[in-house]
């Protein structure tokens, strides 16, 4: 049949599938005309091959769609030990037509360094023509391991020989081939309740190294272990969100992620977060905050009133509501509650919470010639290291609170780094200068 | 142009029964279609359009040739005819024009081009057929036997599908595997522009003959979905369009009513 009778005959054949397409899901195309085996080279004792299901217009995905089928719809009833599967074979569910960009690129897939590695060959024919196919461990004992190609949407399902597809057969190509394994979506329960520990899990594939991390919300589940194998262990911290990500990589090829989100619910009571200036934080025993408003918010399951009862601290102005409550942290301020959570069964659980301000770190005078202050909590404890430029020069005042003064009278003039400390952390670093 | 009938019949009441003023004439012409600018041009590499999803494919997929850069157009044929009506005394004219063009296509660049980069191919173009339909008007000056006349028209243009199919001759099936577009092919239509120049020889009372030149200009914008038939994993759609430039030249024939 030549090609004009060929698009004569697509264009009638357009016009039917006009009608069918109102009664069918997806789309459709037209087969060519060509059905038999000696046109698509389907023959097991030349060729290793062998027609696993005809071309139908219904049957709408191309080699790179099958693949993705194949492996993420279980789409794999054709197979070369497997009788023929009537036409059209539509899966459960089919990826239609795709470019092989769309796998390569979901994260699902790795490229891999050998065939006993791969569960898909890619070939590369050059000149921008691919084709993609899946590698199958079948029971014929002379050449066990077959290819299962669709041949473009027109075309039939075929196992065949690693070189012996009909694009090599008929086309003459060779090209290259690239070697990909199917890693799967990273599986396991992503509503995390209860603080018991997690485990997720991806298909585990030899020479291929893994690399699992939290992307967002760390602070609310930490990696337990495995974080280098195709499994890990997370243990929930806080109630909120986090991101687990999978990088996975081999000899070949390029990295490639996959993320899941987790929603995690601890169900421990009266923890909670804290906001301020838009940004919200989980709630510890002692906070760090800037001057301003602060907006605080608890949970705890089954509780049907929160007591809240300041116990220390020099900020006067806040409101309780409920589970919440809202005060303006001043420079250098502390404020600290103890909170109580009850329900329908008497006292749920209590726990003493403490937000303060480490000041506002102005040191003064500056230039200093025999003492300096520095403007920091009264209720906190901090260290102060002077440390000249040379780092020869140096001194520390432990136990420092308030605007206590630090002599300076007995270092050299010049320039200073002052370094302040709250419980062994760096807090903060000024620029003084010492002139006498 | 029926407003314009009206108002010339309203400025001018007796020109319908001065019975020696000749007002309508119809002529055909006919003669050489030259393709000119980008029409003209034959450079695959310059129009080639690859796709470029995957940055790091040293050879990627061919999807098609940009024919706003390059027509590929061959010298052609075209013939159209119009009708005129004279306005008044001064010259001014109202026409009517139907044309047709032809060109084939330039294909052994585009068959080289493929051939060097996949293996031997051979490229089939369908000619460009282009029918124009355009409303105009012009101004004639006569001196003696000799009618100088300028025009311009706007209107409408239809494009046959500018279908190629290249015959993969690598291929060992029967038929060969083609590269072509794979969907419908529907006819264009477009916006055509002409500037059109004559010199006519007045041979008697109504008969006149001369030579015409003419330059038009129209584009079209289609859909484009080439891939290797059957077989192709191709799974991207170019749009596309066909400038159209041609300057015709050619013989007229009239006669005046």
């Amino acid at each position: 049949m030549n090609w004009q009778n060929y698009y004569n005959e697509k264009i009638n054949s357009s016009l039917i599938f006009l009608f069918t397409a109102q009664y069918s899901a997806g789309q459709t195309a037209n087969c060519w005309p060509d059905i038999s085996d000696n046109y698509w080279k389907i023959d097991e004792a030349l060729y290793g091959s062998k027609r696993l299901s005809n071309c139908d217009p219904n049957a709408y995905y191309n080699c790179h769609g099958f693949v993705m089928s194949y492996f993420e719809n279980g789409c794999i009833a054709p197979g070369w030990d497997k009788p023929q599967v009537p036409a059209p074979y539509t899966c459960p569910n089919t990826s239609g037509i795709k470019d092989d960009l769309i796998y390569k690129n979901s994260g699902l897939y790795v490229q891999v360094c050998s065939e006993s590695s791969a569960n898909i060959a890619y070939y590369d024919f050059g000149g921008g023509e691919d084709h993609s196919a899946v590698k199958e461990i079948t029971g014929n004992g002379f050449s066990p391991i077959k290819y299962l190609s669709k041949y473009a949407e027109n075309g039939p399902l075929v196992a065949h020989n690693l070189m012996g597809s009909w694009y090599h057969l008929a086309q003459s190509k060779s090209g290259s081939i690239q070697f990909w394994s199917y890693i799967g979506k990273i599986l396991g329960i992503t509503n995390i309740a209860g603080l018991n520990q997690r485990t997720f899990v991806v298909n585990n594939i030899p020479n291929i190294t893994y690399l699992w991390s939290i992307q967002s919300g760390y602070e609310n589940i930490v990696i337990a272990s495995g974080g280098s194998t195709n499994s890990v262990t997370l243990t929930p911290q806080h109630s909120g969100t986090a991101v687990l990500q999978l990088s996975i990589s081999s000899s070949c090829g390029t990295v490639k992620t996959q993320q899941i989100a987790l929603s995690i619910q601890t169900n421990v009571c009266l923890e909670g977060v804290f906001t301020q200036a838009g940004i919200t934080k989980n709630l510890n025993t002692t906070n760090s905050v800037a001057t301003g408003g602060v907006n605080v918010t608890l949970t705890c399951p089954n509780a049907t009133y929160f007591n809240w009862q300041k116990t220390s601290g020099n900020v006067n102005d806040w409101i309780r509501n409920g589970n919440q409550v809202n005060f303006t942290m001043l420079s250098g301020g502390s404020i600290s509650f103890n909170v109580t959570a009850y329900g329908s069964a008497g006292q749920l659980g209590q726990r003493t919470i403490t937000f303060y301000n480490y000041g506002s770190f102005l040191v003064y005078p500056n230039p200093a010639s025999s003492s300096i202050s520095v403007d920091l909590n009264k209720e906190l404890n901090y260290t102060l290291v002077l440390q000249g430029m040379d780092g020869l020069d140096t001194k520390e005042a432990k136990g420092i609170c308030g605007n206590q003064p630090m002599d300076v009278s007995q270092l050299k003039n010049g320039d200073y780094s002052l370094l302040i400390y709250n419980e062994g952390k760096l807090i903060n670093q000024q620029r003084v200068v010492i002139k006498k | 142009m029926v407003l314009i009938l009206l108002i010339e019949s309203l400025i001018n009441p007796l020109a319908g029964q001065e019975e020696t003023v000749k007002r309508w004439a119809i002529s055909f012409s006919t003669g050489l279609s030259i393709p000119t600018g980008s029409f003209a041009k034959d450079d695959p590499l310059g129009s080639v359009i690859y796709d470029l999803s995957d940055p790091n494919d040293p050879t990627p997929l061919i999807l098609g040739f940009d024919k706003s850069k390059s027509g590929f157009a061959k010298l052609g044929y075209y013939y159209c005819g119009d009708i005129r009506y004279k306005m008044g005394k001064a010259g001014l004219f109202l026409m009517l024009t139907y044309g047709k063009s032809n060109n084939v296509v330039q294909t052994k660049n585009l068959s080289d081009f493929l051939t060097n980069y996949t293996g031997q191919q051979s490229l089939e173009h369908v000619d460009y057929e282009i029918i124009t339909f355009s409303p105009g008007l012009g101004i004639s000056k006569t001196y003696k036997d000799l009618i100088f006349t300028v025009g311009a028209s706007i209107g409408y243009a239809v494009s046959k599908y500018p279908y190629y199919k290249s015959t993969l001759l690598y291929t060992s099936t029967n038929p060969k595997i083609i590269w072509a577009h794979d969907g419908d092919r529907p006819d264009l239509s477009g916006l055509n522009i002409a500037f059109q120049l004559k010199l006519e020889y007045e041979i008697s009372s109504r008969w006149f003959i001369g030579f015409s030149s003419q330059y038009q200009a129209s584009s079209f914008k289609y859909e484009m979905y080439n891939r290797t038939i059957p077989g192709g994993s191709n799974t991207f759609k170019i749009n596309e369009t066909l400038k159209i430039d041609l300057l015709t030249t050619g013989f007229t024939i009239g006669f005046k009513m």
